[in-house]
C-alpha cells in the first residue's frame, strides 16, 4: 500500500559520511555529478545557467544533477502523552510511513528514536527491504509513554552517541521548554558543525493553533501531561489565537538558534505533503 | 426571648463542610483534556469574579439557607408609657346588722351608707380601672366581674339598696353570718378568672389552693408558678367593708371545716401581692387577722385595716374611701415589651434570590460555563 504522502527529501548541507556521494540517489537535485541540460524557468539561479548552451542555441539552459545521497534519516518521534490529543499520533504514524518510503526508496538508509521523558525506543538506521516494517512495528509497539513531561535533549543525547551523522526529522509537538540544544548540538558535532542536520515538524491540534469557532463560555482545561488545571475564558477567542501563536513563533525560533529549521503541521491540513516539500525546498534554497 | 437567639444553633455547624463541598464541586467539575497548558494561557485565566462567582454565590446561598435552618432571632425591645390600670373588688357586707338604721331620725341604713362610701369611691377611680363587686353575708354572690363600666357598677349597687327591696338583697339580708373569708375567696378567683389562656390555673392548682385555705394557719403555701409568671397581684386590691366582727373562720361554720381560714387568705395574698383592705365598723377584729395583716420586718404591708366606730356617717365613709383611693393611687408605669423578631423568612429569601442569581448568570454568555 503506498505511503500517504510522497515527500522529496533534500538535506541542506552535504553529508558528512564516508560514502556520501558514492552511489547517486534516483531524483535530480543538487549532487555533483551532472544530470542534464533543461530551459531556464523564473526563479532559477543564474549560477546554474549553462552558458555554453547559450552560445549555441540563442536560449537559456540551466544545468540539472543527480541528487546527494548516503544521508541517515532518523526519524524522532515524540510518544508523551500530550500527542494524543486531537489526532497527532495518526499524523505521526503517516509522516513516518512516508518519509521512511521516500528514504528507503531512495536507497538511503532509515531509522527511528522514539522518544518522551526519556528515550523509549531506538532502530538504527538500515537500508534493508524490511526496514520500514519494522518501523512502523515498533511505533505501533511502543503506544504513548505514561509521563509527566516532554524532553528532547536526552533523546538527542542518544542518538549523537550513537550516530556520527544523521538528517534527523523530529515529529514532536514540542509542547515543553526545548533548552539549549545548540550546545548539544555543537559539542556532537566535534569541530565539523553541522554534523547533524535536524529539521522539526510540529505536529499540531487545530486548537493548539486557533481556537475553533465556538460558544462563548468558560471551560476547564487539565494538561494531559502535567495534569494542570486552569480556567479558559473562550470569549477572548483573539487574544487566544495571538498568545498561541507567539509561543509557537517563540519555539520556533528556540529552535532555529540551534539551526534547527521548523514546519507547523496541523492534523486537519490539507495540504501537509506540500507544505514539507516546499519546506524541503526551501531549506535547499536558502543554503545555494 | 433573650436579645440574640437561635432556635437550632446546631445548624451552625453546617456551614463548616463548605470546604469540603467547594472541593468536591471542583474536583467533579468536567475538564477537557488539552495537550499543553502552559504559562503562554496564563493571561487568558477569567477575572477573579468570572472564575469564582458560582462558588461565591453558592458559598452565600447555603450559608443563608444554614442561617435560616439554626433561625437567628432577636427581641425588638419597646417602651411604653402607661398609667396603671388598677383591679380593684369591693367587698359589701349585706348582713342583717348592715340594716340597722344610721340614726333614730334618718331612713337610711348602715347598709345605704356603705353603698354611697362606695360609689363615691368608683367616681374617684379612673375610667381605666376595673372594678368588681362582691356581696356577703352567711355567703358570698358575686354582683358584678371586674369592670370599667362605672354606671353598671351603681345599677348593680342600687340592686342591693334597702329600698329597692331586690330579690339578692333579701336573700343577702336573711344571713345573718359574716362570712368575709369566702367573699375574699370569691374576690381572688374572679382574679384567677381574668388571667390569660396559658398562664390560668388548672382545677388541680385551684383545689390545691382551695386546701390550703382549708387548712390551719401556718400550712406550707405553694404558690403555683404561672401565677409568678403571669404577674398577679400586681396593682390587685379586695376592699372588704363589714361591720360584723372580722375573725379567721366563722363561728358557725367551723364544725364543717368548708370555710377558707381568712389568715390563710391574707397569707396568700401577702404571697401574690394583692392588697387588702378592710373597713370594720365597730372595730371588732380578730387577733389573728390582725397579726396576719401586720407586716413582718422588712416586709411591704399588704394594707390596712380602718376601724370606725358604730356611729359613722358618710363624711367618715368618704374619707376612708379617698385614703384608700389615695392607697391605691394608679403610678405611672413604664412597660418593656420584647417583640421576638425571627429571622428565618430574611434568610431564606435571601438563599432564594442568590439561587436564582446563580441561575441567572449562568445563562449570561460572559458567564456560562460548558
Amino acid at each position: 500500500m503506498p505511503p500517504r504522502f510522497r515527500f522529496q527529501i533534500q538535506p541542506k548541507h552535504p553529508p558528512h559520511h564516508a560514502m556520501a556521494g558514492d552511489w547517486a540517489g534516483l531524483d535530480k537535485g543538487t549532487g555533483y555529478e551532472f544530470w542534464g541540460l533543461r530551459k531556464y524557468l523564473a526563479g532559477d539561479s543564474f549560477r546554474h545557467i549553462d552558458w555554453k548552451a547559450r552560445a549555441r542555441s540563442g536560449e537559456l539552459y540551466v544545468r540539472e544533477f543527480l541528487k546527494d545521497s548516503a544521508y541517515n534519516l532518523v526519524l524522532i518521534c515524540d510518544l508523551s502523552p500530550s500527542m494524543t490529543c486531537g489526532g497527532k499520533l495518526a499524523l505521526v504514524r503517516d509522516l513516518v510511513e512516508s518519509l521512511a518510503w521516500t528514504a528507503l526508496h531512495a536507497n538511503n538508509p532509515c531509522g527511528l528514536l522514539l522518544f518522551a521523558d526519556r528515550v523509549l525506543d531506538y532502530l538504527p538506521p538500515s537500508a534493508a527491504p524490511q526496514q520500514l516494517q519494522r518501523l512502523l512495528t515498533a511505533l505501533d509497539r511502543a503506544g504513548v509513554a505514561d509521563c509527566r513531561q516532554t524532553r528532547l535533549q536526552p533523546a538527542l543525547a542518544y542518538l549523537f552517541k550513537r550516530l556520527p551523522a544523521c538528517l534527523g526529522v523530529i515529529l514532536s509537538d514540542f509542547n515543553a521548554e526545548i533548552g539549549d540544544l545548540r550546545g548539544q548540538l555543537e559539542a556532537a558535532a566535534g569541530g565539523r558543525y553541522p554534523a547533524h542536520e535536524l529539521v522539526a515538524l510540529h505536529i499540531l491540534a487545530e486548537v493548539e493553533f486557533r481556537l475553533p469557532e465556538m460558544q462563548d463560555v468558560q471551560v476547564h482545561i487539565r494538561d494531559v501531561e502535567t495534569g494542570v488545571t486552569q480556567a479558559l475564558d473562550l470569549t477572548r477567542r483573539q487574544q487566544y489565537n495571538a498568545l498561541v501563536g507567539r509561543w509557537r513563533k517563540h519555539l520556533v525560533r528556540q529552535l532555529a538558534r540551534a539551526d534547527i529549521d521548523s514546519a507547523l503541521l496541523t492534523v486537519t491540513d490539507p495540504a501537509i505533503q506540500e507544505k514539507v516539500n516546499t519546506f524541503f525546498a526551501r531549506r535547499l534554497a536558502a543554503r545555494v | 426571648m433573650a436579645t440574640f437567639e437561635l432556635q437550632y444553633p446546631a445548624a451552625l455547624l453546617l456551614p463548616l463542610l463548605l470546604p469540603i463541598l467547594l472541593r468536591v464541586r471542583r474536583q467533579r467539575r468536567e475538564k477537557i483534556p488539552f495537550p499543553a497548558v502552559g504559562p503562554h494561557l496564563a493571561g487568558l485565566r477569567p477575572g477573579f469574579w468570572r472564575a469564582n462567582y458560582e462558588a461565591i454565590l453558592f458559598s452565600m446561598a447555603f450559608v443563608s439557607l444554614c442561617l435560616a435552618l439554626a433561625n437567628p432571632g432577636y427581641s425588638r425591645r419597646t417602651v411604653e408609657e402607661f398609667i396603671e390600670s388598677k383591679w380593684i373588688f369591693l367587698a359589701l357586707d349585706l348582713s342583717g346588722s348592715m340594716k340597722r338604721l344610721v340614726s333614730p331620725e334618718s331612713p337610711e341604713t348602715l347598709g345605704d351608707l356603705a353603698l354611697d362610701g362606695l360609689e363615691s369611691f368608683i367616681d374617684l377611680r379612673r375610667a381605666d380601672d376595673y372594678i368588681g363587686l362582691v356581696a356577703f353575708s352567711s355567703y358570698a354572690r358575686l354582683l358584678s366581674p371586674l369592670t370599667f363600666d362605672k354606671q353598671l357598677l351603681k345599677n348593680k349597687l342600687e340592686l342591693v339598696r334597702s329600698r329597692n327591696q331586690s330579690r339578692i338583697y333579701r336573700e343577702l339580708g336573711a344571713g345573718g353570718g359574716t362570712n368575709a373569708s369566702e367573699a375574699v375567696w370569691l374576690a381572688l378567683s374572679a382574679f384567677f378568672s381574668m388571667l390569660p389562656e396559658d398562664s390560668r390555673l388548672t382545677v388541680e392548682q385551684i383545689a390545691g389552693l382551695r386546701q390550703f385555705l382549708l387548712s390551719e394557719p401556718g400550712t406550707l403555701l405553694d404558690i403555683p408558678r404561672r401565677l409568678h409568671q403571669a404577674g398577679l397581684g400586681r396593682g390587685m386590691a379586695v376592699i372588704l367593708f363589714t361591720d360584723g366582727r372580722i375573725e379567721p373562720t366563722l363561728r358557725t361554720h367551723i364544725r364543717s371545716g368548708r370555710m377558707p381560714n381568712l389568715v390563710n387568705l391574707i397569707t396568700l395574698m401577702k404571697a401574690i401581692g394583692v392588697h387588702f383592705y378592710i373597713i370594720a365598723v365597730g372595730g371588732e377584729i380578730d387577733d389573728a387577722v390582725e397579726q396576719a395583716m401586720t407586716p413582718a420586718y422588712g416586709e411591704k404591708p399588704i394594707g390596712r385595716i380602718f376601724v370606725t366606730s358604730r356611729s359613722l356617717d358618710r363624711d367618715q365613709i368618704e374619707a376612708v374611701y379617698q385614703e384608700i383611693d389615695v392607697l391605691e393611687a394608679n403610678r405611672n408605669l413604664s412597660r418593656v415589651t420584647f417583640q421576638p423578631r425571627w429571622t428565618r423568612p430574611w434568610f431564606s429569601l435571601l438563599g432564594l434570590v442568590l439561587l436564582v442569581a446563580h441561575l441567572t448568570m449562568r445563562c449570561l454568555p460572559a458567564y456560562r460555563r460548558l
